[in-house]
């Protein structure tokens, strides 16, 4: 024989919790609830387009930096490009394989002026700022 | 035609706001009568029984629709109304304590009674609002709401064992109050 605990003894007590009324509920408390509820979203809804709108302009200077930084490398190898080709004016320019000992003749020596190197310095220094140049986009968060 | 919880609840996560009225409809006198019988003032447990189905609307994505909607609106509803007693003044917060041998709050029952409508009602009604915190709570989530000790456990954040403690100490004093009343609460056999 088993015998349950005294709370789920099946008596008029129990019958009475069980059928305990509902108290009266607040008038339109399901409209007030939803009202709110519609509120919430909406404020998160344009949360969201805030912080949207945000990430663009967070966005932007990067992508607008990246096409930059990228013709102005173009500019700067060909500066640097054309300064060897022009201090080195005259000298041919083998472009055999070592292999076949083509570079040990004709090698295009290091410009001796001093613009020349300056410019190549510039582009050399541009260059590696280019390739540690921070473009990573920050986090919306 | 009544739609299963589960299905308003997969509607609701799909984005229709407008079903989780079907929910508030549902729930919502089993939810105010919670916190009318926990915060034991009509305002008080409006406030908490809006905030209740707006924070169920807002974490509806952590609900197990394996389960029942009510134990989990009725934890929540539970806790804003602890923490509503908390806000005024009105109970200590200490874990296995808080619904045993929290302080009582000055309010009178007669507006909580004001709001059910017949006189025997009323009788058990004033009866299960005399009771101790925890003991009203656990036996209006048991009795009324039909919920499985281990789910008030859970909801209430104790041992099952601590809630049928508390259903036992709440029987003995409704009808020691029923008694006092001359409601009839005699055993019947089964």
């Amino acid at each position: 024989m088993t015998y349950r605990p005294t709370f789920e003894v099946d008596d008029a007590l129990s019958m009475r919790l069980a059928a305990l009324a509902q108290p009266a509920v607040p008038r339109d408390l399901t409209g007030i609830v939803m009202a709110r509820i519609a509120r919430i979203e909406d404020a998160d809804a344009a949360g969201g387009s805030v912080a949207a709108a945000t990430g663009e302009l967070r966005e932007r200077p990067a992508a607008r930096g990246w096409p930059a930084a990228a013709a102005a490398a173009a500019v700067v190898g060909l500066a640097a490009g054309l300064a060897l080709v022009v201090s080195g004016y005259g000298a041919p320019i083998n472009i055999v394989s070592p292999l076949d000992g083509g570079l040990t003749e004709g090698l295009v020596s290091m410009p001796a002026t001093a613009s020349a190197a300056a410019i190549l310095t510039v582009g050399v220094v541009l260059y590696t700022a280019g390739l540690f140049a921070p473009l990573r986009v920050r986090s919306r968060m | 035609v009544s739609v299963p919880d589960a299905d308003v609840v997969r509607d609701v996560r799909r984005g229709d706001r407008e079903a989780f009225g079907h929910l508030v409809r549902k729930y919502q006198a089993r939810t105010f009568g919670l916190a009318l019988m926990l915060v034991r003032q009509p305002a008080g447990a409006e406030e908490v029984t809006q905030d209740a189905f707006v924070r169920a609307f807002t974490y509806l994505r952590d609900f197990d629709d394996a389960r029942p909607f009510y134990p989990w609106l009725a934890s929540i509803a539970v806790r804003l109304a602890q923490n509503w007693l908390l806000k005024h003044g009105r109970t200590i917060r200490r874990e296995g304590t808080l619904i045993e041998h929290a302080p009582e709050p000055a309010t009178t029952t007669s507006a909580l009674t004001a709001l059910v409508a017949d006189e025997e009602s009323r009788q058990l009604w004033q009866s299960v609002a005399a009771l101790s915190s925890g003991e009203r709570t656990a036996v209006i989530l048991y009795y009324r709401d039909e919920m499985a000790v281990v789910d008030i456990a859970r909801a209430l954040g104790v041992s099952s064992g601590t809630i049928k403690t508390l259903l036992f100490r709440a029987r003995g004093h409704l009808r020691s109050r029923l008694e006092a009343a001359g409601i009839d609460h005699e055993e019947k056999p089964t």
